[in-house]
Order: C-alpha cells, then structure tokens, then sequence
C-alpha cells in the first residue's frame, strides 16, 4: 500500500534540490530569455534599435528610446509572444525635440566629431557613414544625441555640409535649425573661391549664419600696384576683405580721377606689421609717378618707374624710408625723373630752376646768365643732381645769348629738348631767335616746342628821357664785333635789340650812333673802322624795322678817348659804340 | 511552463528519482493510512495556492519563476513516490512464495 503520510520525509532533499536548482540554472534562464527578447528586438531595428531587453525570472523588461508613439507597445506585444517569456514590462524614453535644432561636424586633431542632435537611428547610421567617406583617414568620432525637430531634408543638408568641410583644412561645419555655418582653410585659391561661391548658393532651405573660411597661405607673399598715369591697377595678395577694401578705398582717394582696377586676392601667410600702412605708403609714392609700378615682397617695398622734376629717386627714397612702418624694409626704388632745368626772364630778373650737375656747374650757368642777360638779377635756385645730359651745361649755355634777346621769355628742358617760349623785341628778332636757337643747338640735344611772339608796342618816351635810358642800356654791356672787323658779335644781339627798343620809343629823338677805338693801328684806319662799326649798327637797327632817318652814325676814330690807351682795360673801354640822342 | 520543462529536464529527473525512492522505500502492506490526515493535505492545499499564483502571475521576476520551479520539482517528486510504491507492489507482487 502507498504510504503518503510518510512521504514528507523526501521533502527535505527535493527542497534542497530546489534551492541547488534555483542556485545554478535562474541567471542561465534569465540571460536565455533576455537573448530571446532581444533577438525579437533586432527583428525590428528602425523602431527597435535603440530599445535594450533584461530579464528578472522569466519577465523581461525593455529599456532605451522611443521614437514614435505606440513604438514600445508593439515591441513589448512581440516580446511577449516569445517563448518562455512570462511579463513583459516598458519604459521607455520618448525622443523629445530639441530647440534649436543643432548639429555640428567638428575637425579636431585627427579627429572628425559629430555633435548635436540626429533624429533616427536609421539617419544616424546614414550620417555616420557620409562622415567616414568625408572623413580623409580622420576618426570618426560620433557624440549624437536623438531629437526630433531637424529641419526638413537634414540628411541631404549633413551630406552638403560634410563634402563643404571636407574641401577645407580643419573643415567643419554646423547648423542650428536652419542656419548654416562652416569654418575652415583653403588650401588653393580654387578651393577658396569655391567655398565662397558655395556659401552664396546654399541648398534651398538654409540660411547662412557664419563663414570663417581663410584664404590659403602663399609664400612667398607678394602685393604690387601699377600706374599707366590713366589707372591704377593692384593685384597681389591682400590678407583679409577688409584690408582689400581698405587698400582699393586709399587707391581711389589717391588717384583721384583716375581708374582704380582691383585684382587682389586674400591670402594667408601676409608680413607682420600694419599691412595698410605699408601699402598706403607704397601708393602714396606711385601716385607722384607719372607711371610705375610698386610691389611689396614679404614685407620688401620696391618702386620703379618715372617721377618728375621734382619727385626724383632721392625724394621717393626719402619719402618711403620716412612713411613705411616696421618691420617692413625698403628694397630697390628705382624712380627716373627727368632732367629738368628752367630759365625763366621777366620782371627785370632772371630765375633758373631745376637741376644743374654739380655746384661748380650752378654757378657757371648763373655767371653764363649774368653775362648774357645784360646783367639783370640772377636767382638761382638751381639743385645739384649728377645725371645730366652729357654736355648739359654746355647745350644751355649756347642758348642764353638767344635766350637774352627775349623781352621776356623761358627755357624748359625735360632732359635732352628744350622747349622755349617768350616774347621778342620785333618781328624779325622773333625769327631770328628761332633760327639762332637752332644753330646754337649742342649735339645731342634738340628743340621741341618753341612759341615766340612779339611784344605790344611800347610806349612813347620824352626826348629827355632817352639818353638816359640807352645810357643805362649801354653800362650793362658793350657792342661787340669780331676782331678788326665790324661784324657783330653774336653775344652783342641782345644788347642790341633792346637798344632797338629804346631807339622805337625815342620817336622824337635825333640819334647818332658814335664808333670810338683805341689807338692801336693807324688813325685813319681806326677811323674807318668806327665809321663801318657805326654803320653797322645802324644798319642793324634798320634792319628791325625802325625809321633810320632820324638815326645817323659817325666813326670818331681814337679821337675822343673816355680812358688811358695805355693799359688793356682803358684800351678796352675806348672801344665803343655810343648812342647820342642830339 | 513549456519552457521550465525543457530548462530544468535534470532537476526535474533528479526530483522524480527521490520520489522512485521515497515511494519505494514507504510501500508497505500495512494499513494506508486516511489520506486527509497528516502533512498531504497541507501539502495539497499548498500546492493548489502554488498553481492559481503562478497561474495568475502573482508573483513577480525571480520568484515567480522559482515557485514554478518548487511546483515543478513537487509535482515529480509526488508522482515518482506514487510510480515508486507501484513498481515495489508489483515486482514483490510476483517473486514466489517462499518455501
């Protein structure tokens, strides 16, 4: 017969036998089961993947982030239907949304980070993987946050973003909502402006909140500007936009009137040091060119072209030496001025201008003028500069005795032609000074613009009034002729005409033109002489036009000495001509 | 409970094989005992409780699945006594009579 009253005894091991099986097989079952969950989990990964089954016993409970509404119901009914599982219990996060919407794709060392937030796991895995292919051997390095709330076609705006980043040197690139940004060097002036234009036709949608995108580095670092004297062009290297406006904006005012064409570029990698400054002082001295051009070389200032009178080597030296800021150094100014000179005679002086060779030369050419110009006032304000012409000096000094003709008039030399201008004492002293001022001309050198009118009529002068004034005319120099002839002197002209003048205003006065010698030779040569010497001058003044009626001449010979025939100088002095208003 | 079956096969055995023993060892020709007395009805009674609870899924995570183990466990034990006394009933049943 069965005994059950005495089957308790088996209690005790079939206890233990519980407790030994409880021991060894629950966390074995709970790791199944929870297995079993999360195979069911895998099943479903656009809803699922971010959901984590364990199990306590044989109930299960599922952890992570929801996306959707309903998403952890459907996932907790399907682990539900797996076998074994006994309770399934939920909770899970639901994925809120993020204001502003941000996302961000960082290079840092060698790393490419991804910060911010990403909407699914599915755009997730997308954005991780243009990541990588944008990557170029950096890590990836994924710091995503889910959030709902991205900005319409996000994936296609990260795929943008990331291939915009990748073309730059520590490219990144962010959004917040729909503002864009992006950061980074170029490496070439195509990738530059590429990147540029890119962020001037965003993809529809996007807006641009920020672009730091810098320039590439040039070495070595050049910035030049030239002049044609009608525009100004400048090209180069500029480092910022600003600096670029800043420089084209000096170049305008500068060259005011004139076309400023502006070709730089930006780039990195400029000389250290006020950058505008340094240029403005390069354009200031372009502009005092008539052409040229200026280029700075990693900091090195170099000017070539042509100055003027006044602006030559030594002044534009001088000037960017004093203006360019450290450390920018001064390299080769190579400015070609003309040579440049004036004689200018009017208002009882003569005033010369300009260059003469040295200082010796200075004061030949004032000596040169004091004779010529019947002694009238020298201002010599003449510089001292090597490079003349050869034979300069000479060349202006054959010209002075034209030149003394002048009533009033000027000379101007640009290098090697000399222009003249003024006004002569009569009409045919106009075309003789053309005529002579051709034959005076020095090899090498030649005429260029010469404009000789003829003075107004002057006025009348009273009878008293002009013996005086050809008195006057006569201290300041003497009528000479060539040796034992009565062939005028040339350098005797100018004192000549201006006798002339006097002799047109004297209209009343009776002159006689008086020959004297010394008493070298015999008397009754020395009479003929003066008698052919007075001729001659009277024949002269005939030939400008003046009535000679009233103008004779007589030769008195050694007969009425003013000094000693004994010294050279009384000898010197006895030789004259003399106008005597009778 | 599908599931228990096929996670605990050894234990269950090993709960079966103390029953074999238990109800072999207890068979005897004395008088059985009324059924209503001593420790089988608790232990009925208890078992039954045991069976709605992990029916209804009262009990939560580890435990509910170790009172299934316990029901399990107790459920082989019991039958194993009832299969133990029977095969000693029957193998004593047909040895010969001694002379």
């Amino acid at each position: 017969m069965h005994q059950p009253g005495k089957w308790w005894v088996g209690l005790l091991p079939i206890a233990a036998l519980w407790v030994l099986a409880n021991g060894v097989r629950t966390e074995s079952v709970e790791a199944d089961l929870a297995s079993r969950a999360q195979a069911v989990l895998t099943e479903a990964p656009e809803i699922a993947s971010e959901m984590k089954a364990t199990a306590l016993g044989r109930d299960v409970r599922l952890e992570g982030l929801e996306f959707a509404d309903g998403d952890g119901t459907r996932m907790g009914q399907a682990v539900d239907r797996a076998n074994g599982v006994r309770l399934v219990d939920w909770r899970l996060q639901r994925v809120l949304p993020a204001r502003p919407f941000e996302f961000a794709a960082t290079r840092v060392g060698d790393e490419l980070r991804l910060t911010g937030s990403v909407p699914t796991p599915a755009i997730r895995g997308k954005v991780r993987a243009m990541a990588k292919d944008n990557a170029a051997g950096k890590s990836v390095v994924d710091a995503l946050a889910y959030a709902t709330g991205a900005p319409n076609g996000f994936e296609s705006i990260v795929a943008y973003g990331l291939g915009e980043a990748a073309k730059l040197d520590g490219g990144s690139f962010g959004i917040v909502d729909t503002g864009y940004s992006i950061s980074g060097a170029a490496g070439s002036f195509e990738i530059y402006d590429a990147a540029i234009a890119a962020t001037r036709s965003l993809p529809a949608g996007l807006q641009l909140a920020r672009a730091e995108i810098l320039p590439p580095e040039i070495k070595p670092y050049r910035w030049d500007a030239s002049s044609d004297g009608k525009s100004v062009t400048l090209q180069g290297l500029a480092p910022s936009d600003a600096i670029r406006a800043e420089i084209a904006a000096t170049a305008t005012r500068l060259f005011a009137g004139r076309q400023v064409v502006n070709r730089m570029r930006l780039a990195r990698g400029g000389p250290t040091g006020d950058f505008v400054r340094a240029t403005t002082s390069a354009l200031t001295e372009l502009a005092k060119l008539a052409d040229g051009e200026t280029t700075m070389t990693d900091g090195e200032l170099s000017i070539r072209g042509h100055g003027s009178a006044s602006v030559t080597n030594d002044v534009v030296t001088a000037s960017v030496r004093a203006s360019l800021p450290e450390p920018f150094k001064v390299g080769v100014i190579d400015v070609i001025a003309p040579y440049a000179f004036k004689i200018a005679k009017g208002g009882g002086r003569v005033v010369l201008t300009g260059f003469a060779p040295n200082d010796a030369a200075r004061s030949d050419l004032a000596n040169a003028a004091k004779a010529a110009f019947l002694g009238e006032p020298i201002e010599n304000e003449l510089a001292s500069r090597s490079d003349a012409p050869a034979r300069f000096v000479d060349a202006l000094k054959a010209l002075f005795p034209s030149l003394a003709r002048l009533a009033s008039g000027s000379l101007t030399s640009d290098d090697t032609v000399f222009n003249v201008e003024g006004l002569a004492i009569y009409e045919k002293a106009a075309d003789q000074i053309k005529l002579e001022l051709g034959r005076a001309l020095v090899r090498g050198f030649k005429l260029g613009v010469v404009t000789i009118g003829v003075i107004p009529p002057p006025p009348v002068l009273e009878v008293n009034q002009c013996q005086p004034a050809l008195d006057g005319l006569l201290a300041k120099g003497r009528i000479l002729f060539e040796t034992g002839s009565a062939n005028l002197s040339k350098e005797s002209l100018a004192l000549l005409d201006h006798l002339i003048e006097v002799v047109r205003r004297c209209r009343e006065a009776s002159i006689e033109v008086a020959g004297h010698t010394d008493s070298q030779g015999t008397p009754e040569n020395n009479l003929d002489l003066s008698q052919r010497r007075a001729e001659a001058v009277t024949s002269y003044i005939g030939e400008s036009g003046v009535d000679t009626t009233r103008i004779s001449s007589a030769g008195y010979g050694e007969t009425k000495p003013v000094a000693s025939n004994d010294t050279p100088e009384g000898r010197a002095q006895n030789r004259r001509i003399e106008f005597v208003v009778k | 409970m599908l599931y228990d079956l096929m996670s605990y096969p050894v234990w269950l055995a090993a709960a079966l094989a103390i029953g074999l023993v238990i109800g072999w060892q207890t068979y005897s020709d004395a008088p059985q005992r009324y059924w209503r007395d001593g420790w089988i009805l608790w232990g009925a009674v208890a078992f039954v409780i045991g069976v709605i609870v992990a029916a209804l899924k009262l009990l939560p995570g580890r435990y509910g699945l170790w009172l299934e183990v316990a029901l399990l466990i107790s459920a082989f034990y019991i039958v194993g006594c009832f299969v133990g006394g029977w095969l000693k009933n029957a193998m004593i049943a047909r040895e010969p009579v001694g002379r």
